[in-house]
């Protein structure tokens, strides 16, 4: 980031994975099963080898499962440019065992994600009798939400050039986790870890893609089998459809509520495929670091309260994306949280507040609470903290004073992940049509001591925009187990024109021991944006993308 | 061969005689070894792949080399060669860059919009930044780095 020298950011003279090169080397090309588990029954590549440049093909095992980083196999076509690789990959001819994962379809798979959430599930964390509460009230207020697959997208796509030579393995690669690109090359070629050297490379983003190197692995692989230094180039289009995705998720809400509308019981249920499944192809439940990601840690406080989880089975690589389960997690609290307010006819910020409660530290006594690795005695979950930035947002983005246009509205919601507090406040506007416009973000932040002021608030900015691609059009969905999307025309991300506007960044000032900023920004701005939306239109939005829901004015 | 193509890049004489479908990008990426500009899609749809051809803004992963006879080429590499254009200069003053991948085809639309558009309104930018994709979010920091470089240049 800053500390890489910006000249040469603007110069175009940064190298990047993409920009790797060395005398000799080869480009590849790889045509990956299209479901995942998938086999070759046969390969025709007569018509690949006629390209101009192609110099052969590689046939590539399928992975063993679980997943994990190996590469997904396939046939590889290697040439001299880039360009070669990929026009001899469209004449190959394959014929393909699409294996058990061909009859995962969204539509099918959402339905069942939901059914599992209605129903009793596994207990994460729980006080006081919440089946007696719901019995003995006279008003609860039940909703579902949902989130679906979504790609990382980076701009610079999968890419690694690896070089096997006496034994030992060269890869430079853009990763996130050189010792995972060592302990993967060294599995698939029965090498030392030693004897992998991984140069790391500038990243062209990464958003936790970059952390999985199953494509180093496909360099390595290749490079050991022709005896030259290969570099494997990935298509945006293989980007999209050979992703780790961020889970798609079911939750189920449910509160009972006292007179003024305050929650005297509250049950929430998630459903989501879990990353650890990507390891054990038996894995259903979420893990406890993951569930801890704004699930767990649901810092209301309420006297009867079940906090629970129910399984779903993968069937595409799932992955962490900036801030990962908090997506979908903070997404159903903070809307819930929203939904309340509205039927107590009461100051959403206010109520936020109400529910917030008064400063206390939380008790994960008996609870499975990893707290994102670090030690609760040094970062214990402060709901005064979350407090704060909640009203520090309400007086930097003068919610309830500022004037709004036609058609305006702003929303709230905060969230505490990655042991930062941040609370945000959207506005939108909302045209007859339906289009949304962002006029302005106001985001507070308290992440313990910041080192860097100038870095840390471009983090929040560009999670703004992150957030903004999540809401409006992020959607991956799967049809007789194929990636049905490709491209940025068929995966939309956030163009300037769609980006917030001018996004505010207030950091607290805090000598609390640091803690995380690249994600943060994300989970509190999707559903102060979808907040917003509802105080503009009266809309509710309770699934994600906001294309799904016509936000447009019935004539 | 008799057929080969004339052009310039970045002044510099060049003569193409391969398969006339290969798009740009890949003449300046892989045979000129000029990386500065980016593969993001291949599709027109971002914008990494920004150079300027005949001083426009052209996307080099759709430009076939079979377009290319006569054409004056010119890639980041390029800008900036003797001194910082004032577009790069406001880049670094706005700490624009987060991974950076996007930043040079970033900076190559920016420059063909304000030879265009002298004074951009914020109109002017959306229209002519909207085809770039920035998946770090730096849109904020684009457009005060492109006003900022307009008042510079007046
Ligand atoms: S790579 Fe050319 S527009 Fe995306
Ligand atoms: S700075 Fe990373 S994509 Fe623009």
């Amino acid at each position: 980031m800053t500390s890489y020298d910006l000249t040469e950011l603007v110069t175009g003279k940064a190298v990047y994975g993409m920009d790797a090169h060395i005398d000799g080397m080869l480009y590849a090309s790889i045509e990956h099963p299209p479901v995942l588990g998938g086999k070759i029954k046969s390969v025709d590549n007569a018509e690949a080898l006629k390209v101009a440049g192609v110099s052969q093909t590689v046939v590539l095992d399928p992975f063993k499962p679980p997943p994990a980083f190996q590469p997904l196999g396939g046939v590889a076509v290697l040439a001299n440019s880039t360009w070669a690789a990929f026009q001899g990959r469209k004449k190959l001819k394959i014929e393909w065992d699409n294996g058990p994962n061909e009859t995962y379809d969204s539509d099918q798979y959402k339905k069942e994600l939901q059914e599992t959430a209605r129903k009793p599930a596994k207990l994460i964390r729980g006080q006081g009798d919440v089946d007696k509460a719901f019995a003995s009230t006279e008003s609860t207020f039940e909703a579902e939400y949902y989130v679906p697959l979504l790609a990382h997208a980076p701009m610079e796509p999968m890419v690694a050039l690896a070089e096997f030579k006496d034994g030992k393995v060269h890869a430079w690669a853009p990763t996130q986790n050189p010792q995972a690109v060592q302990a993967i090359i060294s599995s698939e070629l029965g090498i030392r870890k030693e004897d992998v050297i991984c140069h790391v490379t500038l990243l062209g983003g990464g958003f936790g893609r970059k952390s999985k190197p199953d494509y180093v692995a496909e360099a390595a692989v290749l490079s050991h089998k022709v005896g030259r230094p290969v570099k494997v180039v990935w298509t945006r289009e293989d980007d999209i459809k050979f992703d780790y995705y961020n889970a798609v998720a079911a939750m189920y809400m449910k509160a009972a509520l006292d007179s003024n509308g305050k929650p005297t019981a509250w049950l929430q249920r998630s459903v989501f495929p879990p990353i650890t499944s990507i390891f054990d192809v038996n894995a259903v439940y979420g893990d406890p670091p993951h569930l801890a990601q704004g699930w767990t840690d649901m810092p209301y406080d309420i006297p009867n309260l079940r906090i629970e989880n129910g399984p779903a089975k993968a069937h595409v690589r799932i992955g962490w994306l900036r801030s990962v389960a908090n997506i979908y997690h903070g997404f159903a609290v903070q809307t819930f949280t929203d939904e309340l307010a509205h039927r107590a006819k009461r100051d959403p910020a206010d109520y936020l507040l109400d529910l917030i409660g008064q400063p206390r530290t939380l008790n994960f006594t008996g609870v499975d609470y990893p707290n994102y690795g670090a030690s609760y005695d040094t970062y214990p979950w402060e709901t005064g903290r979350l407090r704060r930035v909640t009203e520090m947002v309400v007086e930097k983005s003068g919610w309830g004073k500022r004037k709004l246009g036609k058609g305006a509205g702003l929303g709230i919601a905060a969230h505490r992940s990655f042991l930062t507090y941040v609370a945000t406040v959207v506005e939108v506007e909302v045209n007859d049509d339906g289009d949304i416009r962002i006029p302005r973000v106001d985001a507070v932040v308290d992440a313990g001591l910041v080192v860097n002021p100038e870095v840390t608030k471009a983090q929040f900015e560009g999670a703004a925009v992150f957030g903004t691609s999540v809401a409006r059009s992020g959607e991956i969905t799967a049809k007789n187990g194929v990636i049905e999307q490709s491209n940025f025309d068929t995966y939309p991300v956030a163009r300037i024109n769609e980006a917030p506007y001018q996004t505010n960044v207030y950091l607290v000032e805090s000598d609390a021991p640091p803690a995380g900023v690249g994600e943060p920004g994300v989970p509190p701005f999707i559903p102060a944006l979808c907040n917003a939306i509802y105080a503009a239109t009266g809309k509710r939005i309770r699934e994600l993308p906001l294309s799904r829901t016509d936000l447009g004015k019935q004539s | 061969m008799a057929n080969a193509i004339q052009f310039k890049v970045n002044g510099v004489a060049r003569s193409f005689d391969g398969e006339p479908d290969m798009p740009l990008l890949w003449y300046i990426r892989d045979t000129l070894g000029l990386t500065g500009t980016k593969f993001g899609c291949g599709v027109g749809l971002c914008g990494a792949c920004a150079i300027h051809k005949n001083g426009d803004a052209t996307r080099a992963c759709i430009t076939p080399m079979s377009s290319l006879a006569g054409a004056e080429i010119r890639t980041i590499e390029d800008i900036g060669a003797n001194g910082l254009h004032p577009v790069q200069k406001m880049w670094m003053q706005f700490n624009v860059p987060q991974c950076g991948y996007c930043q040079s085809g970033q900076i190559m639309q920016a420059i063909a919009l304000l030879k265009g558009k002298p004074k951009p309104t914020d109109q002017d930018v959306d229209d002519g930044m909207a085809a770039n994709i920035c998946r770090c979010g730096t849109y904020q920091r684009i457009r005060a780095a492109i006003k900022a470089a307009a008042q510079e240049s007046a």
